[in-house]
């Protein structure tokens, strides 16, 4: 190792973005960036694809690698952490397209609740719903909702970050929130009205 | 150090895996953003030839040859160019895509903002009289599909059931007041322009393409009341009744010589 390597307590105190720099210079830092993200990185890995804890490890690691090889194409005007999350994002995605089946996601009970008191912000929602009623809602909802709702109420991202990790306009990002709440709510409907039909 | 990053970076050790050079990071960023610059300048000529193509149409003769306004405009828009300046607003966004931050503006946004550089810039080119010379261009080197379209063209103007023909010149006899004009079905027809003043922007050579209005005087004979170029005249300022007018000098655009495909030879 050609540089001195810093204490512990120095490496705490710098940023992504400073951590990033000397990365480049010394490859040993990087594993303090992998560190600070995996655990964040791993739950949000099982949350859209659903895969167990060893493979989520895998598809992180391969995506570290991959940040590691793109490191000078890291822009400083993007947060480290929505950078990380696009990338483990599509890393994820493209390891679903080789093995060519669909993902499903995992969600700890704690999830759902945090997902359903976030989305039934009035009182006319039940927010009393049965883990397995979510689960059904949320399969019955599009990929593309389901990403937004994991990043704006699990992964609490603003509006601004989930753009740069789905790499959509901000705009966009605002409606596809608000339509996945609606959508949520209408599924929801729908299979209470069923349920109802069925007493009668 | 943790498992993972333990592995990780063991990982990168043992393939000696090295972050992809910044000059090469650099080179693929400004590559998109040329690529991108290039398709607005590309589109910004289409346009031109474009506004060429509709600015220098008859708008004012449709009637008399026998058109409704809608059959007329629709026959008056060139598609071909329409095409190709909505493939290189197409090409410019898909470029523009692959720039940093791109994703960042709307699809909406993005396409209406090269709709109106290309709009913007493709004025000024046909100002400087690029969208006739691209025109010409396309034309003196058959462009594939190119014929198509002004063949197209020719035929709306060759009405001669209106006293409307359009074709090129084969043969002037200036002494004779004639000229031989081959039209898009290669017919040739004869044009007697004794009674016809002739504009000084309209070039009587060989190979011009020229419109002919006038009144058949039989099957393949024509009286010219007036000549006009293949082209409405682009010289707005132009006063027809004084030759000595500079606003009346032609914009040459490049002849075709040997490599007219409908030429035949008249014995």
């Amino acid at each position: 190792m050609s540089l001195m390597m810093l204490s512990d307590e120095s490496i705490n105190e710098k940023t992504d973005n400073e951590l990033v720099s000397l990365s480049l210079d010394n490859q040993e830092y990087f594993s303090y960036l992998v560190q600070r993200y995996e655990r964040r990185l791993i739950s949000y890995i099982i949350r859209i694809s659903g895969v167990k804890l060893e493979d989520a490890e895998d598809v992180l690691q391969d995506a570290f690698v991959s940040m590691f090889l793109k490191l000078n194409s890291f822009d400083t005007r993007l947060k480290f952490s929505s950078w990380a999350y696009r990338i483990v994002h599509n890393q994820t995605i493209s390891e679903f397209r080789k093995k060519k089946v669909r993902p499903v996601q995992y969600f700890e009970e704690n999830d759902l609740v945090r997902l359903v008191d976030s989305i039934a912000t009035d009182d006319s929602f039940d927010k009393k719903l049965l883990k397995d009623e979510i689960k059904v809602i949320l399969s019955q909802m599009d990929k593309k909702y389901r990403e937004v709702l994991v990043l704006k109420f699990l992964e609490e991202k603003d509006y601004n970050e989930i753009s740069d990790i789905l790499k959509k306009p901000v705009g966009t990002v605002g409606t596809l929130v608000n339509r996945a709440k609606k959508k949520f709510r209408d599924i929801h409907e729908k299979i209470e009205k069923d349920a109802e039909k069925k007493k009668q | 150090m943790t498992e993972i990053s333990d592995k990780i970076l063991q990982t990168i050790k043992e393939k000696h895996i090295i972050p992809t050079s910044r000059f090469k990071v650099a080179l693929k960023n400004y590559f998109w953003a040329v690529l991108a610059f290039f398709m607005v300048v590309f589109g910004s000529l289409a346009f031109s030839v474009l506004i060429f193509y509709l600015k220098n149409e008859d708008w004012e003769l449709y009637s008399r040859a026998g058109f409704s306004k809608l059959n007329f405009t629709l026959l008056a828009i060139p598609y071909f160019w329409v095409l190709l300046s909505l493939l290189f607003i197409f090409l410019a966004y898909y470029n523009f895509r692959h720039m940093k931050f791109a994703y960042r503006r709307r699809f909406s946004v993005i396409i209406l903002a090269y709709f109106s550089i290309s709009l913007f810039l493709g004025s000024a080119a046909y100002f400087f009289g690029a969208g006739s010379q691209i025109e010409g261009l396309f034309f003196n080197n058959n462009i594939v599909f190119y014929g198509n379209l002004v063949q197209k063209r020719q035929e709306m103007w060759n009405r001669p059931e209106q006293g409307f023909v359009a074709g090129q010149i084969i043969f002037v006899d200036l002494n004779n007041n004639e000229l031989q004009l081959l039209d898009p079905v290669e017919k040739v027809w004869f044009v007697d322009i004794s009674h016809t003043r002739i504009p000084p922007f309209v070039n009587l050579n060989f190979s011009q393409r020229i419109r002919v209005i006038g009144k058949i005087i039989s099957e393949d004979k024509i009286e010219a009341e007036m000549i006009k170029p293949f082209f409405a005249e682009p010289l707005e300022h132009c006063d027809m009744s004084d030759d000595g007018d500079d606003d009346c000098v032609l914009i040459h655009r490049p002849q075709m010589k040997e490599n007219i495909p409908q030429l035949r030879i008249i014995n």
